[in-house]
């Protein structure tokens, strides 16, 4: 069992300076593979080096099954960790590498080479035991880098940003193996990264963070499906969703949600009781995925959209399965993601929908909560 | 070649001419005219006689170059290795975040840039017998005056204190360099494997220190086997000769005696003695890296 737990946690590199982890709190279950995701300097290392004991708690509590480890060295934690460059001894062959962390703690020799032989066999690093680290490629140094840190058996396994370094091939790679290396495992992992790609498909639950703070921690289909605020509905989805500033309107009897000129139907999550709680006149922000935006002459049947509206595509950008389209409709900017066989080149004019079942409202602050 | 061709080459001669120049003066020149009087006697003012090997037969069978051979070697057997523990220690606490860091590193360096008489000079009034600080430390210990500079036995290692103390700021920085180049990274892994200070310095920090060992030990070979002016100042070679380095021996064959031929083949000797050496320690720092 090892449960993760911070309570309150903050950090200020100097006293004067403002919060880097803003009073944070979380609990991660044992076996969980939990990704902090967020932009860069948003906190995500620091709340993972916070946990290695690589760098002080300056207020607050993290335990680990229910251990005070806050203040304790980062040897008696039972953590180990993966870094983005690998951080493997130039010196020394695989072999040692990964024996380095039993050697230091006087594990027997015998009980050392059986474990280095069987994660090695894990990872299938077999043949380059007797390699340094110089002749080996980025994915075969990162696969060391995994096999010292499950040679040891930790309760917890923590991963810094470990495949920014690796190509967009070997990052897939990689990906797949340490999400099944996890599943056999069965170990907590705490997992960084700032790419959502890698969040969305390892994570069991993700962490959004931004600035020091939580903005949203759920599965990643609740956190792409339902994001919590403007800036989680940005920051995850690719290509971001498309926001617009939006009024509540009841002109003529009809509730409905007034973008520039145009106005949209009330969304069907809202018109059935949730047009009671958006007041006429205030201002909301309306939010559409670029893959709820549909051409008119491809609708699928049963899904609620808007009237058609018309707009040029500025730009056509393919991504081989699909093709993102900057379109403009009356000085409405947005971007649809169409599948790409549909021949749409840049200058075109179309009429595209939207999904008003797939939108999003959010308040004048951002947050969801309507 | 085209005449454009030509011409880049002319203006490319005329830029390296002034350092040819001076390369071919001073350095190409000397060094094979002293090639020239290994096989010949002269003294400076009659023409030079070939005396073919006899300098080489005379240098094998002579016993004040053996002892200034050795007095080299036991210069270089305290030298080298204080200079190396010692450039080490000091880098690795000026690496740390320690108060007055600059002033520190600043305060090691000095000695580099001081000259080596003034500070060889000033080593002699430290450890004279009678009046030296060294010595007024010591009987304020109620310890008797020692003879730094006038016991056979002393006078040597007294000699190595002082060009360590001298050189090592320049040693300092090459190894805060090396130190500063090892990447946190591997410090933090070693944390959470929870290794002890020592096992840091031992697994980690020396191994990755080595390319730089290697360089330390072989510029403090070179210096050391051209230990001159120390002895020359402080000790003129003695007592009975126990500081004569080969360098000052050389020095009094050529300008004392005008045994310039035998000086030239004094000079030879100790090139091939310091390429051995280097290469043997290179061989030996090498095979220990890997």
């Amino acid at each position: 069992m090892a449960k993760v737990i911070f309570e309150k946690v903050v950090k200020r590199y100097q006293s004067n300076a403002r919060d880097t982890v803003r009073e944070l709190s979380l609990a991660i279950d044992d076996g969980e593979f939990l990704v902090l995701v967020g932009p860069s300097g948003c906190g995500k290392s620091t709340v993972l080096r916070m946990l290695a004991g690589l760098i002080s708690v300056t207020d607050g509590k993290i335990s680990i099954d229910g251990k005070d480890i806050t203040r304790l060295p980062p040897k008696d934690r039972d953590i180990s960790m993966v870094f983005q460059n690998y951080a493997l001894f130039p010196h020394l062959d695989v072999y040692d590498n990964v024996a380095f962390g039993l050697k230091m703690r006087g594990a027997p020799k015998n009980e050392i080479d059986d474990r280095v032989r069987e994660a090695a066999a894990l990872l299938g690093i077999e043949p380059l035991l007797h390699k340094k680290p110089k002749e080996l490629s980025g994915g075969q140094s990162q696969r060391v880098a995994v096999g010292r840190a499950i040679v040891r058996r930790p309760k917890v396994f923590l991963f810094d940003e470990p495949l920014s370094n690796l190509d967009a091939k070997m990052r897939t790679q990689m990906r797949a193996e340490i999400s099944r290396l996890h599943r056999r495992l069965k170990a907590t992992a705490i997992y960084v990264t700032h790419d959502q790609c890698e969040a969305m498909t390892m994570a069991d639950r993700m962490v959004v963070l931004h600035d020091g703070v939580i903005e949203q921690c759920g599965t990643p289909h609740e956190i792409y499906s339902a994001p919590r605020n403007t800036f989680v509905a940005t920051f995850i989805g690719s290509p971001p969703m498309n926001l617009f500033a939006a009024e509540f309107t009841s002109a003529g009897g009809a509730a409905g949600l007034k973008i520039n000129n145009l106005t949209l139907p009330l969304p069907p999550q809202l018109s059935a009781g949730g047009a009671a709680r958006l007041e006429t006149g205030r201002k909301y922000t309306f939010g559409i995925r670029p893959e709820h935006i549909y051409l008119a002459e491809r609708i699928f049947p049963g899904v609620n959209a808007c009237a058609p509206l018309a707009c040029e595509v500025e730009l056509a950008e393919s991504m081989g399965n699909d093709v993102v389209l900057h379109c403009n409709s009356g000085g409405l900017a947005f971007q649809a993601s169409l599948k790409h066989d549909f021949p749409v080149k840049s200058g075109d004019r179309i009429n595209v929908v939207f999904a008003l079942d797939k939108s999003h409202i959010f308040g004048e602050n951002g947050e969801r909560g309507i | 070649m085209t005449t454009g061709d030509e011409r880049k080459d002319a203006v490319g001669y005329v830029f390296t001419a002034p350092y040819l120049l001076f390369l071919l003066v001073f350095t190409a020149y000397p060094l094979l005219f002293s090639f020239y009087l290994v096989f010949h006697s002269w003294d400076l003012i009659t023409p030079p006689e070939y005396v073919g090997l006899k300098n080489f037969y005379f240098l094998l069978h002579d016993t004040d170059f053996w002892q200034a051979l050795l007095n080299t070697l036991i210069f270089l057997a305290i030298h080298i290795p204080a200079q190396v523990v010692f450039s080490i220690m000091i880098a690795m606490a000026l690496a740390e975040k320690i108060a007055a860091k600059t002033f520190f590193r600043a305060a090691f360096f000095l000695p580099v840039i001081i000259s080596g008489a003034v500070v060889t000079i000033l080593w002699a009034k430290l450890y004279s017998t009678d009046a030296g600080i060294f010595n007024q430390l010591l009987a304020l210990a109620g310890i008797a005056p020692v003879k730094w500079l006038t016991s056979t036995g002393l006078a040597m290692p007294s000699i190595a204190v002082m060009a360590t103390w001298k050189n090592m700021g320049f040693y300092i920085v090459l190894f805060l360099a090396g130190l500063l180049s090892i990447p946190a990274h591997l410090y933090e892994v070693s944390k959470i494997e929870g290794t002890t200070r020592w096992q840091d310095f031992r697994y980690i920090t020396l191994p990755l220190l080595k390319p730089t060992m290697l360089l330390v030990v072989v510029l403090s070979t070179f210096g050391a086997f051209s230990l001159f002016i120390e002895p020359y100042v402080m000790t003129g070679g003695g007592p009975l000769n126990s500081t004569m380095s080969v360098v000052l021996y050389m020095y009094k064959q050529a300008f004392l005696f005008q045994h310039m031929g035998y000086a030239a083949t004094v000079g030879f000797a100790l090139a091939a003695i310091i390429l051995l050496v280097v290469l043997v320690q290179k061989k030996y720092l090498d095979s220990e890296s890997h």
